[in-house]
């Protein structure tokens, strides 16, 4: 097997430790919806994602129409048209069809791995890399959720494992190496408390949205190394 | 009980989710890649990835069950703290994702 590939997947350990607990919190959620273990599974493979899996699964609850959710799903999860926008620089000769590929598991967790890869370790960075590390995460995903919806609700003490905090902390450790200037750690900085503010306002669903591109816009140019 | 093999108005819940989810996801990298841009639309998508994991860095450390919270009983903001401080002096990912989940059992266990 091709060895980028095999990277990746090892290099997506700290996503697939992070999946465990919400993996599981989901199936819970969504045997409690009364969506059977398949269902779960079917909605790990097709939609894929975090918080957009938790809300349409408490919108089917709270009995609201399918248009109604697909709308605020696309809302929910837009913000990771920046993330797409940010990979293309480091595809400039890919071919169409693996980029359509690639593109369909993008996540916030797999993006913090793959970016600081293509960034700062970029002669090991290619296309199999990022499959590695998405398809460790989406097998991760998949298995958990659907684990959840059979056995989750006997396992009642999961938060003294601490895994709940395994993917703030991927993020931090991933931010520490992303950050190699003042300028980055003022882009950091502002971007967090623009969308923590913005949270609060009926902005809310674009907090992350917003305040990203605010604070990147704001320290465009100006000397990278100061 | 929604079952997949049965429910066709869930099935197609779920279809249309992934196509709404699908399009931004695919859409910038297909396109971009195919397209030279002006300099400072690479330097903004060059800041973007640290502006994006700030933003969901503090959104999951700041807010909790929706309301701002910034005190000691915040666990994540107080265990974050210290595991930002290790990030900063131990540059290896897998010694701060550990410290991470040491950290949040310590803090369980005493408080």
């Amino acid at each position: 097997m091709n060895k980028y590939f095999l990277t990746g997947l090892k290099e997506s350990y700290p996503i697939v430790l992070g999946y465990i607990p919400i993996g599981l919190a989901f199936g819970v959620l969504a045997s409690s919806a009364s969506i059977s273990p398949l269902g779960v599974l079917f909605i790990s493979l097709i939609l894929f994602a975090g918080s957009a899996q938790f809300i349409t699964v408490s919108m089917i609850v709270a009995g609201l129409n399918s248009l109604n959710i697909i709308a605020t799903i696309f809302v929910v999860n837009f913000r990771h048209f920046l993330m797409s926008s940010s990979y293309s620089r480091y595809f400039k000769n890919e071919k169409v069809l693996p980029l359509l590929f690639l593109s369909y598991f993008v996540t916030d967790e797999s993006f913090a791995v793959g970016i600081n890869k293509a960034k700062y370790d970029n002669e090991n960075f290619n296309k199999d890399y990022l499959l590695g590390v998405e398809l460790g995460g989406y097998l991760a995903w998949a298995c958990f959720t659907t684990l959840g919806a059979y056995i989750g609700s006997f396992i009642t003490d999961f938060e003294a494992l601490g895994l709940d905090f395994a993917l703030p902390a991927m993020f931090i450790g991933l931010l520490a190496l992303l950050i190699k200037s003042k300028k980055d750690l003022l882009i950091c900085v502002i971007a967090g408390f623009l969308t923590v503010s913005l949270s609060f306002t009926p902005l809310h669903s674009f907090s992350i949205i917003i305040g990203s591109i605010i604070a990147s816009v704001l320290l465009l140019g100006g000397n990278n190394n100061d | 009980m929604i079952d997949v093999m049965n429910d066709v108005n869930f099935i197609l819940l779920i279809l249309g989710t992934m196509v709404v989810t699908y399009i931004p996801r695919m859409l910038p990298l297909v396109v971009l890649s195919k397209s030279t841009l002006p300099k400072r639309v690479e330097q903004f998508l060059d800041n973007i990835p640290v502006a994006i994991l700030g933003s969901i860095l503090f959104s999951s450390i700041f807010i909790r069950d929706d309301v701002l919270d910034i005190s000691f009983s915040n666990e994540y903001l107080v265990v974050g703290l210290l595991t930002i401080i290790i990030a900063r002096y131990v540059r290896r990912l897998d010694v701060v994702v550990l410290s991470g989940i040491v950290l949040t059992i310590i803090y369980r266990l005493l408080f």
